[in-house]
């Protein structure tokens, strides 16, 4: 629990500082332990290698079970009934027939849960206020009955009027009323009034705008992007008398954990959340879902485990990434140098408000590029749709989107390289917080991202006017978090035959972590990577660690274990001192041997050393230290992209990409170029193809499948990929590295639909990009500008 | 998914009586592609699967003196391999190499491939539309970008099969069996509008089941191209197709069908454009003509207008396919 928590005054000597963590773009402030500084890693033999993932055999052969694989004796399964209408209100419930269903062994009705909620959200209601929105449980033996019991149950309703529009919604035309204050809440985390936007602003717009040479205004909007995740979200709870076992698809299992705590008031040290080997989050999987709550009331009430996944049908229904309307008005001089940004954000956020955390996506206007003025005023508008989630580089994505597209206009406009217009308003300050950069590698990106795209020479390139194929070229920027921070500890123990157990609450949510992890653990031992066995996401052997969100997952658990194999290392050179006579701070490890530094032929193996354990074991402890005092921690890249776009059909082939990050330390290439590939496909059907749509006229989602909702499969990802790292120095942390989850997103689209700007000049405001749009565009010059 | 019975069939007599006995509560499983997603996704609910695919005798791709009958087992992947289809339908295997993606072709068979529902989201959602006995067809003041442009009639569904549509473009027939006997009708009287069954495509009673598909040979002289756009471009439904089989005899096109697909509640033979082109040669003109010819009678929805420059140009790249 970090949020808010007011914290203990340090006993003993342990010093303890308050430091600042920056997740999903909110900057929380925590208080941690200091920790003793390591040595920067010079030359490395482990860390930086292109490893294959320790649990890759497991994977491909299916081997690793998932939450959705676990099975357990006399396992019941229990299924949702949800609402039908976007609006109703509930007159009758009866769950008479359905208990008398076969197989059936419990119902819950809105009644049995009224006391919770989780995440600001009942649990079962009363009073639907969007379609799919859960009313009532049942359990069976089988999946089948449990479906069958879900429909006896009889609900009476009583529809009531609905809103799907955001404008709509935030009108006095309204026909739902959310709150008396109104419809809309100011976006982003914080306590915003009701009926107030939240605004940020430095400098004057207005003096900023007349002190401009040129002011663009434009609109756009983007749509809402579902995270798509290879496994659903799912639950199996069971009890044995108080004990609670709950095994979760979960980016944290501590997160879990804490919420069945605070939702069911029992002791952490009765529950434990399981989360080994999940298939995918992308923000949706943040912590408990509310078929976590239900299975574990299940379980209790019908004394049997409950599993509860939901359908991929219920998963199109449920979380997302919510949609904005962007209007922007940037002022320039002749030069490039940006003056004002006036950007205003409406972003539909479902119908509870604890969706407006994610209805908001202005951030990255705020500090992308140097600018003295600028105002933002984002509402976070109420809806009779599903509440969101957050969603790799939530708000970010978003505002990339128009952001990154107008760079490109002005540019275009200016008849100045986009990438000239981005570096004269490169800053080294975070202009939000006024603290400089860590370290800030994108003008790096920049050049080797241009170098290797021969970005120069295709911009020159003139595509045949009579042909109907033609190639445009584009790039985008990002900033994202990713610095990490605590709190995050880790166990590494070590065998007496020198084998060595790490033990870590970090998710691997498909990124690579247990790999990633058992590297920095095997570098700052000295030995061979196959020495180290992870456990890790499991709250009854593994210590506490912030879920996987946020790109905070290696720059947080991996100091921890640096640190937590530096402690071990240390007891172990204790031990292995006496026998080669030296003292222990004369002692080096590397590829299984324990060495004096100056005299390296003097050694001992490992093992040998481990042999010596009078416990038979030892365990070295590790923290997350605190983050620079005064410093911005973010991580940057700059995406390059060529599409050929057919000017007849209006389809769009994505030929090639070239990705530049800057996320300090690459601990493996091959998990970094994976999270920068994923990264470009996700973005490539936010760009092109992915669609969730509801009917505006009866509030029912309609394209809640993968076959509609559109998501690239391995044959529309871009055809080419390269990946590259700017190596730049990054010391806030003890292993140098910053987060690579989130960052590979956020450029994807924007730099997409510049490319197609520069293939058939006219710009498509709004995603996703379909051949349709194209072809309306280009007949039609009146819903796109020509400005080529 | 309900719980339903299930019946596989070992002869085509025993299929045809299962069919016959559950009195329109039974559906025809073959390949299931189609059939067990509108199992999922509730919007079927049959008391009986008659499985066919334990059926002998029907996968088969047989050439004799009239034409190539192909069994209606035969799963789409391995008509797309066949060497006749490649090389004397280059139409039909054009259409089968975007049909679907490859796990799908695999399993997906002739017969059933006709036989699919449409992928109207109203008819595959909660709505209790027109085609499903109801009210009111959602598509027109709703989302229906992806609905019909030619055809429609109070229901604006467009037929989902592109293999259906090459079918009609090769005036192939199809065999029906059932309780009263067995017959043969043009494939292009298989398929009914809105106008004539809102709650069917076709004329197929509870009780029949195809057995064959035939496809005439085609005459010497005869080429056929087929086009089609798609909005993923690894896998996806037609936003709209063009099938064009034509026979030329020195430049001049002396015989033709046109079929459009995506686009209508039926695979649409467009007999404007074909008698713009026929007796004609193919000049950048004429095709220009014939393709503005099919769309004329177009009538756009709110949401699919695009559908009609689209369909113009990809009946003109299959027009100008055969005229090379």
């Amino acid at each position: 629990m970090v949020d808010d928590e007011k914290n203990q005054k340090p006993t003993g000597d342990q010093e303890y500082e308050d430091t600042v963590v920056n997740i999903e773009g909110r900057r929380v402030t925590v208080r941690t332990r200091k920790v003793p500084p390591l040595p920067d890693w010079t030359e490395t033999e482990i860390v930086g290698k292109a490893l294959p993932r320790v649990d890759g055999i497991d994977k491909i052969t299916g081997r690793a079970k998932y939450t959705y694989d676990i099975q357990v004796p006399y396992m019941l399964y229990a299924v949702a009934v949800r609402s039908p209408h976007p609006h109703a209100r509930v007159k009758n419930i009866s769950a008479d027939k359905a208990l008398a269903a076969p197989g059936v062994h419990g119902v819950m009705l809105p009644q049995d849960v009224a006391s919770y909620t989780t995440a600001g959200l009942p649990l079962l209601t009363l009073n639907p206020k969007y379609t799919g929105e859960e009313i009532a449980v049942v359990a069976a033996e089988t999946e089948l009955q449990a479906e069958d019991a879900a429909r006896l149950v009889k609900v009476e309703y009583e529809e009531l009027p609905f809103v799907m529009d955001a404008e709509l919604s935030k009108s006095d035309k309204s026909p739902v009323k959310f709150f008396p204050e109104g419809n809309f809440i100011g976006g982003g985390f914080g306590r915003h009034p009701i009926g107030k936007p939240s605004v940020y602003s430095r400098g004057d717009v207005e003096q900023g705008f007349k002190d401009s040479d040129q002011v663009f205004e434009e609109t756009f909007t983007t749509q809402p992007q579902q995270h798509s995740c290879m496994e659903v979200h799912g639950t199996l709870a069971q009890w044995d008398d108080d004990q609670l076992t709950v095994w979760e698809s979960t980016q944290g299992v501590y997160g879990v954990q804490e919420e069945i705590a605070r939702v069911f008031k029992i002791p952490l040290s009765s529950i434990r959340v399981i989360g080994t080997h999940m298939g995918g989050g992308f923000g949706s999987k943040g912590g408990a879902g509310k078929q976590t709550a239900l299975a574990v009331m299940m379980a209790k009430r019908t004394r049997r485990p409950v599993k509860m996944m939901l359908s991929r049908h219920e998963d199109y229904m449920g979380v997302y990434r919510p949609a904005s309307t962007q209007y922007f008005k940037i002022g320039v001089k002749n030069d490039g140098r940006l003056m004002a940004i006036q950007l205003k954000t409406i972003n539909p956020v479902g119908a509870y408000q604890s969706g407006a955390n994610w209805g908001s996506c202005a951030a990255m206007t705020t500090e992308m590029y140097a600018c003295p003025n600028v105002h933002t005023e984002e509402y976070a508008v109420f809806t009779n749709a599903p509440t969101p989630s957050a969603m790799r580089g939530p708000g970010n994505t978003q505002n990339a989107w128009g952001l990154e597209q107008m760079m490109d206009l002005i540019a275009y406009k200016l008849n100045l390289d986009p990438i000239e217009v981005r570096n004269r308003n490169d800053v080294k300050v975070d202009q939000v917080t006024n603290e400089p950069y860590a370290s800030k590698g994108l003008a790096e990106c920049y050049k080797m991202g241009a170098e290797k795209f021969s970005w120069e020479e295709k911009r020159r390139r003139r595509n045949d006017p009579a042909g109907t194929k033609k190639h445009g070229v584009g790039v985008a920027s990002q900033i994202w978090g990713g610095g990490g921070g605590p709190p995050a500890t880790a166990i590494v123990k070590i065998n007496q035959d020198g084998s060595v157990n790490l033990l870590t609450g970090a998710a691997d949510i498909g990124t690579g972590t247990r790999t990633v992890l058992s590297q920095i653990c095997a570098e700052e031992l000295g030995v061979p990577v196959n020495r180290i066995h992870v456990t890790n996401a499991d709250t009854e052997t593994t210590p506490y660690t912030l879920p996987s969100y946020g790109s905070i997952t290696l720059a947080s658990s991996g100091p921890a274990v640096r640190s937590a194999a530096n402690d071990a290392k240390k007891q172990l050179f204790d031990l292995a001192a006496g026998s080669l006579g030296v003292k222990p701070d004369e002692l080096s490890s590397k590829d299984g041997f324990i060495f004096v530094t100056r005299q390296p032929d003097k050694r001992m193996k490992f093992e040998s050393a481990a042999a010596g354990m009078p416990e038979r074991d030892l365990v070295g402890r590790g923290y997350r230290g605190p983050n620079p005092k005064g410093q911005a921690l973010n991580a940057f890249g700059a995406q390059f992209c060529e599409v050929e776009v057919d000017t007849q059909t209006g389809e769009v082939r994505v030929l090639k990409f070239v990705a530049a990050h800057d996320s300090g330390r690459v601990i493996n290439p091959h998990t970094f170029a994976s999270q920068v590939k994923g990264g470009i496909t996700m973005g490539t059907g936010y760009a092109l193809s992915e669609r969730r749509l509801i009917d505006g006229n009866t509030g029912i989602p309609v394209a809640a499948s993968m076959l509609e909702y559109r998501p690239p499969t391995s044959l529309d990802a871009p055809i080419d990929i390269e990946v590259y790292s700017v190596d730049v120095p990054y010391k806030a942390n003890n292993i140098g590295a910053k987060g690579v989850g989130e960052p590979p997103l956020i450029a994807t689209a924007p730099a997409i639909a510049n490319a197609v700007f520069n293939a058939v000049g006219v710009r498509i405001y709004s995603n996703p990009i379909t051949p349709e749009k194209i072809m309306l565009a280009l007949r039609d010059g009146k819903t796109a500008k020509q400005t080529a | 998914m309900r719980a339903f019975e299930f019946h596989p069939a070992h002869q085509i007599s025993d299929a045809i009586r299962s069919l016959d006995e559950a009195n329109g509560n039974a559906r025809i499983c073959a390949g299931g592609t189609d059939l067990l997603s509108r199992l999922k996704d509730d919007v079927d609910n049959p008391e009986r699967l008659v499985c066919i695919r334990t059926l002998p005798d029907l996968r088969y791709i047989r050439n004799d003196k009239d034409g190539v009958r192909i069994g209606a087992l035969t799963t789409l992947s391995t008509i797309e391999e066949d060497a006749y289809v490649q090389k004397q339908l280059p139409l039909l295997h054009q259409a089968l190499q975007v049909t679907a993606a490859p796990q799908i072709r695999n399993q997906a068979t002739m017969g059933g491939s006709i036989c699919q529902r449409p992928r109207c989201w109203y008819l595959r959602g909660p709505f209790d539309c027109l085609r499903k006995g109801g009210k009111e067809c959602f598509a027109v003041y709703g989302e229906n970008k992806y609905h019909a442009i030619l055809g429609g009639h109070l229901c604006y569904i467009v037929h989902p099969s592109d293999s259906a549509t090459a079918l009609v473009a090769l005036n192939a027939s199809v065999k029906i069996h059932g309780s009263k006997g067995e017959k043969t009708v043009p494939i292009e009287k298989f398929f009914v509008g809105p106008e004539v069954n809102i709650l069917k495509e076709n004329i197929l009673e509870d009780d029949e089941i195809i057995t064959e598909v035939f496809i005439p040979h085609p005459a010497p002289g005869c080429r056929g191209a087929f086009n089609k756009s798609r909005e993923r471009q690894s896998y996806d439904f037609a936003l709209a197709s063009a099938a064009v089989q034509c026979r030329m005899s020195r430049g001049v096109c002396e015989d033709v069908r046109v079929v459009l697909g995506g686009v209508a509640p039926i695979p649409w033979r467009s007999r404007e454009a074909e008698a713009v082109v026929r007796g004609k040669k193919l000049s950048a003109a004429t095709i220009r003509e014939a393709s503005e010819a099919a769309l004329r009678n177009a009538k756009p929805l709110t949401q699919n207008d695009y559908k009609v420059d689209l369909t113009k140009l990809l009946l003109t790249k299959s027009f100008q396919q055969v005229s090379i």
